[in-house]
């Protein structure tokens, strides 16, 4: 899973198991960090409604709280946090986030979410 | 700031040379002055942007943002605000009117610069510090595309604005990034969104708020402009942004300034399979056969043979031009994507509110997007029916997969009714039903020398998937001279939406427990097409015993 520290995403290490583990590692994600000093921005009380991969892209139901308001940062970091965790598997490479089942336009400073996101998008939050 | 004070002294000095020898602006790249520059406040009005202890972002943006205004036009630049109080650009419209207005702001002032003002917010209480973002060369929402020198001058301006800030303020540095945020996507215009500072670290939203900090902020942005225009990224070549800001759509950014000066690039397309061969001589050495429909970048000609590049395998050699279609621009980047309809959704023959409705699509479709989405609806092929419309963006959701090969090959043999049909449930064989519109008995065209899929497909105004679909042809859409093509009856080519086949003025009686929705999907209309042709209330406004004309 990927957390957040110093304003980047900071990876953590988790065994999963089962057939789909990418769907367990967002479980665990929503859980939060275990690890001292990592946050999430992932806001508290967020629901998981659905994961559904096909093709490599992982179409990704959460409850509207997950698209709540907040600055660049952190509305960045919350997404960029699904995407790294997601695309640590090898049979996802994009995450489309769907509100209640629906595609969503724009989050935070204008940032679109209507097309599958792949890590490139986020590039400038991974660790250097 | 010594530096800048000396440059502020040149540009007065150009400005009074300027009108001394009536050469305006022959100092002027170098500062500010004589540039138009936009400075945009985030959010405003209803929008309050982040919030946190206790402070909105938009009292911070505009208050940086007024300073700043007040500073660069001191030194002689032409200064627009997007909004100059608490308001929102665009009152009345939604976010992406909002946020359009602001880059048409800079549009319809040919900006040289474009500064979005914002405060940034995290879950962490303990960072701070001043982030600058710039744009990419694609990803918009809108569907702009940025030029590499866009986007390597947005880079550069983004660099010095932080390297500024970061110095002036001693704050933290939060580094400058790149994200495809609405405002970013200003082609022509070095723009990039200044996050001051975070409303969430306690100690800097106390700083945000107090008006000799955020003058300390606007004059550092002030600086890095400065030291941008003075650097000359803005009018040359820019140096490189980082290859993630210009990743996932290679070939597919907008014409980058310096095309007009460059040989335009021509491309082929093969008709057949074609030898690559080592010269221009049909017994010359073969390096491979080039697969039918293979895009070729033209490098020479000699004779009745091309010397192209074939990209896919980096490879260059001849090929015989009668193998080859017309020559043309390069190919398009876009690759057709599949999506599913998640939710009972209206088929429509364009992408504005004057077009027509196709009737429902059943829910759960395979729809295959042949075209780059510019808008709010997707332009598709039903992959049940070969039919090709459009849906609107919201009531799909991405599939990733195709429909599993027995409908995928349906999708050219099977009767066009069969998704209205289905979800209809009742209908039976005798009940008029939604059909694709046939082609006339006249529609085809002979397949010539030289001619291509796509180019027969552009000079019709179809898609290469709506001839492979009508024609059945396979994968490779392979055509041979002389070959009849049969034209699909589709919207582009003019052919009317969908009808039942008895014709106009259907008549239907309305039974006992029946609904409008219902009915529509028989016969193959939308609620809204019967409710306005029958002048109903509303879609409950209907009894038993009522007749309802269909077309």
């Amino acid at each position: 899973m990927f957390f957040t520290a110093a304003g980047k995403l900071a990876p953590e290490a988790a065994q999963v198991s089962g057939d789909t583990p990418a769907s367990a590692a967002l479980g665990l994600l929503l859980q939060g960090p275990k690890t001292a000093g990592h946050l999430t921005e992932i806001p508290k009380g967020t629901q998981l409604q659905k994961i559904a991969i096909t093709e490599h892209t992982a179409a990704v139901s959460f409850d509207p709280v997950f698209f709540s308001p907040g600055g660049a940062s952190g509305v960045q970091l919350r997404l960029g946090q699904v995407v790294y965790t997601l695309t640590q598997f090898p049979e996802v490479t994009s995450v489309q986030f769907l509100r209640d089942g629906q595609t969503v336009g724009l989050i935070g400073e204008g940032f679109p979410l209507n097309r599958p996101l792949t890590r490139d998008a986020f590039a400038s939050l991974q660790q250097s | 700031m010594p530096s800048r004070n000396l440059v502020r002294s040149l540009a007065v000095a150009a400005l009074f040379l300027g009108n001394l020898c009536a050469t305006p602006n022959v100092f002027a790249a170098t500062t500010v002055a004589g540039q138009t520059i936009v400075i945009d406040p985030g959010h405003g009005g209803k929008d309050p942007g982040a919030i946190d202890n206790g402070i909105q972002e938009k009292t911070v943006t505009l208050a940086v943002g007024q300073q700043l205004a007040t500073i660069l036009q001191a030194e002689g630049a032409n200064v627009i605000l997007t909004r100059s109080s608490d308001v929102n650009p665009a009152p009345n419209g939604t976010v992406d009117d909002d946020l359009q207005a602001r880059v048409s702001a800079a549009q319809q002032a040919h900006a040289n610069a474009f500064l979005s003002i914002h405060a940034n917010e995290t879950a962490d209480p303990n960072f701070s510090g001043a982030t600058t973002f710039y744009g990419p060369a694609c990803g918009f929402y809108s569907g702009t595309k940025l030029s590499p020198d866009d986007v390597g001058r947005s880079y550069s301006l983004a660099q010095k604005v932080q390297g500024a800030v970061v110095s002036r303020t001693h704050e933290h540095d939060a580094g400058v990034q790149n994200a495809a945020f609405w405002v970013l996507g200003n082609p022509g215009i070095p723009a990039i969104l200044v996050e001051t500072g975070f409303l969430s670290n306690k100690p800097e939203a106390g700083k945000l708020v107090d008006p000799s900090y955020q003058h300390l902020i606007a004059d550092a942005i002030a600086d890095g402009v400065n030291t941008f225009f003075a650097s000359g990224d803005a009018a040359g070549t820019p140096p490189p942004a980082p290859s993630g800001a210009l990743a996932g759509c290679s070939g597919t950014a907008a014409k980058d300034d310096r095309s007009q000066a460059q040989p335009v690039e021509r491309w082929v397309q093969t008709i057949v399979a074609a030898p690559l061969l080592s010269g221009a001589d049909a017994n010359a050495k073969q390096f491979t056969v080039l697969a039918p429909f293979t895009y070729l970048k033209i490098l020479d000609q000699k004779g009745d043979f091309f010397y192209v590049l074939n990209p896919a395998a980096n490879s260059p050699g001849w090929v015989e031009a009668k193998k080859v279609g017309p020559s043309g621009p390069p190919p398009p980047a876009f690759q057709p994507f599949w999506v599913e309809s998640f939710r009972p959704t209206q088929l429509w023959s364009g992408a504005d509110g004057k077009a027509a409705d196709f009737g429902p699509l059943p829910l759960w479709s395979y729809l295959r997007v042949l075209a780059d989405p510019s808008g709010p609806r997707f332009y598709v092929q039903i992959a049940d029916t070969g039919k090709v419309a459009y849906v609107n963006q919201a009531d799909v959701g991405p599939s990733g997969a195709p429909p599993s090969s027995s409908s995928a090959q349906a999708a050219s043999s099977k009767p066009a009714a069969s998704a209205a049909d289905k979800s209809a449930g009742a209908a039976s064989a005798s009940q008029p039903k939604a059909k694709a519109a046939a082609p006339p008995a006249s529609s085809s065209v002979t397949v010539a020398a030289g001619d291509t899929l796509s180019g027969i497909a552009a000079q019709l105004g179809l898609t290469v998937a709506d001839l492979i679909a009508a024609n059945h042809l396979g994968p490779d859409g392979l055509i041979t001279v002389g070959q009849q093509l049969a034209l699909p009856g589709t919207i582009r080519s003019g052919t009317a939406a969908p009808k039942p086949s008895s014709g106009a003025s259907t008549g239907v009686t309305i039974g006992s427990g029946d609904t409008l929705s219902a009915i529509a999907a028989k016969y193959g209309t939308s609620v809204q097409s019967l409710v306005s042709l029958n002048h109903l209330a509303s879609a409950d406004d209907i009894q038993a015993g009522q007749t309802l004309s269909i077309a």
